[in-house]
């Protein structure tokens, strides 16, 4: 039989004074699959950290509303795993993370569980390398053998399309096989729709439910509208790689990559997480190899390029937007729609605000080259296409972009896309 | 500027040597020989490194077959480089005391030992049985810190490599950039709150290698009896 395992009427939250969540309501069945999707900032990830007592008991907050059961009981039912799913490992080794939190003690059992979840090859991996993927089926581990609620903050964020039907068909199992419940936020209503009994849309901090996706017009948009940048030629810089391992490591990470880029081009590298395109990136930077050989021939453009990593903030060497770009920059703050916040410290400004920022920083300093790693993750297909408009602009002004991404948005605006590691 | 972009590169190469000479290879076998253990070897060690230059001798080839038979050859190689900066900084700044090259290279080659046997320590530290031991200890939470800590210092370490390779190509001075790792990491301390939060409570457990325990222990008795014994 089934039967409503969490009920939620009128929930109001605060967070930092702002009114996030208005008037919330909504039923979990035991067993079931929610799915909440929404833009960014609507308080999708509110209503999952308020769910599993993260607010107020790591976030200050207040929570006004009906909860049962009540927010204590819920986090001992629930597994709350972040949007970045790297903070929610907290020992260095994977039968460390399973045998600490299942309580299952002997290596083979341990190697056992790690099998039905697809992980059996990594019993003794350090977790600093897993892939997003491999961190979720970790947590779904944990969740099978304590938990009865899962709590997934955008997990298919930093996955590729193949990867990510691989998390759902394993989140499937999570139900099926050991009847847990799933309340997820996520962008790709298609991924879920094979397992999801209910589609909640969250906008403005309230909830309705929808049976279509309440993005289809900017994705249709941007399947229509996107294309690349018209190539102008001329300044070009090519990139070989022969061949490129860690010194550590006795596997060719990268093999026979041979591409050039020219000002004003975007070139979009995919592969699969793990498969070098961050290593690529970085190497092109250094412009000198770190392992084995000469691997990359950058001609003479050293000094007139620079990376923007995942984590935007490492790229960002001033307080503010404004110190960032300097004075005659502004005007590349306007481009990037961030002239409203350009004395806000760099530290209250979103990731995807952030990112933004990186590229006007970029731009403002004059780089003829910018490398950037996974623009669009974690992003809803509205800011999605903000900064995949942002990049056609700065290309328009002559700048060239090599991209790492899974995102096929992002493929549509490429001259030319290159793959790593196995055959896309 | 030039002079600063050879200070950065300078401290990425050091980021990436510590980086490599601590936290490379995951969990291999050598890893499973109690801490306890270990941590007698260490101060055996250092106390035979205060003698004469057999002794140091002697405590180097033990450090250095500790590597090899644990299967970690390559971890010596970035562990002696690390060892390397305090040994010739004390082999400097001894000389004009001693006046001796030979007195200042044998001061020089203790410090070494002790720097590379600290680090061999450190190395093979089992970061879930000292876990486990202030668990037994009934500190709570303080159980979390070891594990954790080998986990958020890659993390941390890789940010620092990547924020100073930045800095280098956008030109600025790296501390800002080493600012900008501090703030990261200081984001990073709320959202390893956020995600702990609701993970069921920690029970580390751990199993031992016999075989290299046995070792560990032949190589403890090796070196206490090489130190008082004198034919």
């Amino acid at each position: 039989m089934i039967r409503d395992l969490i009920v939620v009427r009128g929930l109001n939250v605060w967070v930092d004074g702002q009114h996030v969540l208005r008037g919330t309501s909504f039923d979990v069945y035991e067993g079931n699959v929610v799915l909440v999707v929404g833009p960014s900032g609507s308080g999708k990830s509110t209503l999952l950290k308020t769910l599993s007592g993260v607010i107020p008991s790591v976030i200050r907050g207040e929570v006004r509303g009906y909860l049962n059961p009540p927010q204590e009981v819920l986090r001992s039912w629930s597994l709350y795993v972040h949007q970045e799913p790297w903070f929610f490992i907290s020992t260095p080794y994977v039968w460390s993370e399973v045998a600490g939190y299942t309580g299952i003690k002997s290596l083979n059992s341990i190697r056992e569980v790690l099998n039905e979840f697809g992980l059996n090859q990594h019993l003794y991996r350090t977790t600093y390398t897993l892939s997003a993927g491999e961190i979720q089926r970790l947590a779904f581990i944990i969740a099978s053998n304590s938990k009865n609620v899962v709590l997934l903050d955008e997990p298919t964020s930093y996955l590729d399309r193949r990867n990510s039907e691989v998390l759902v068909r394993f989140a499937g199992k999570l139900v099926k096989d050991y009847g847990r419940t799933i309340v997820v936020v996520d962008h790709d209503i298609s991924l879920w729709e094979g397992i999801a009994s209910k589609v909640l849309y969250m906008y403005g901090g309230m909830l309705s439910e929808v049976s279509s996706n309440p993005f289809n017009d900017v994705v249709e948009y941007m399947v229509k509208a996107l294309r690349p940048p018209e190539s102008k030629g001329g300044d070009c810089m090519r990139v070989c790689v022969d061949s490129f391992r860690f010194p550590d490591s006795e596997e060719l990470l990268l093999t026979d990559i041979d591409f050039e880029v020219c000002r004003g081009e975007v070139v979009v590298v995919r592969g699969p997480s793990g498969s070098g395109k961050t290593t690529l990136l970085k190497l092109i930077a250094e412009g000198y190899l770190r392992g084995d050989g000469k691997v990359v021939s950058m001609g003479g453009h050293r000094g007139r390029v620079v990376l923007v990593p995942d984590n935007p903030l490492l790229y960002l060497t001033s307080p503010t937007p404004v110190e960032e770009v300097g004075e005659h920059g502004i005007k590349y703050l306007e481009y990037v729609g961030l002239i409203g916040k350009a004395e806000t410290p760099v530290m209250r400004l979103s990731s995807g605000e952030r990112r933004r920022l990186a590229i006007a920083s970029a731009l403002s300093r004059g780089y003829e080259y910018v490398l950037i790693d996974e623009p669009t993750a974690g992003l809803d297909p509205l800011n999605k296409s903000y900064i995949i408009e942002v990049l056609i602009k700065a290309a328009g002004m002559g700048a060239g972009f090599i991209i790492a991404s899974h995102d096929p948005f992002l493929e549509r605006i490429a001259n030319k896309v290159v793959s790593v590691g196995r055959p896309q | 500027m030039d002079v600063l972009s050879k200070v950065v590169e300078l401290i990425r190469l050091f980021t990436s040597l510590l980086f490599k000479s601590i936290f490379t290879y995951g969990y291999i076998d050598g890893r499973r020989v109690p801490t306890l253990l270990n941590l007698a070897v260490l101060i055996t060690q250092v106390f035979m490194a205060r003698g004469g230059v057999e002794n140091v001798l002697v405590v180097l080839t033990a450090v250095i077959l500790t590597y090899v038979v644990r299967r970690s050859e390559r971890a010596i190689i970035y562990s002696s480089t690390i060892a390397l900066i305090p040994s010739i900084w004390y082999f400097i700044a001894s000389l004009p005391f001693t006046l001796s090259p030979q007195t200042s290279a044998l001061i020089s080659l203790r410090v070494f030992t002790i720097s590379l046997s600290t680090l061999c320590f450190i190395y093979f530290l089992n970061p879930v049985e000292v876990s486990a031991i202030i668990k037994s200890l009934r500190l709570g939470n303080a159980a979390l810190f070891p594990t954790l800590t080998w986990k958020v210092i890659p993390h941390i370490m890789r940010d620092v490599e990547t924020a100073l390779l930045i800095s280098k190509l956008k030109n600025v001075e790296s501390w800002r950039s080493l600012a900008t790792s501090i703030l990261a990491a200081e984001e990073y301390t709320s959202l390893y709150e956020e995600g702990l939060h609701s993970k069921p409570e920690y029970r580390p457990s751990y199993e031992y290698s016999s075989k290299h325990t046995l070792i560990t222990t032949l190589m403890l008795l090796s070196l206490i009896t090489s130190t008082f014994w004198r034919p």
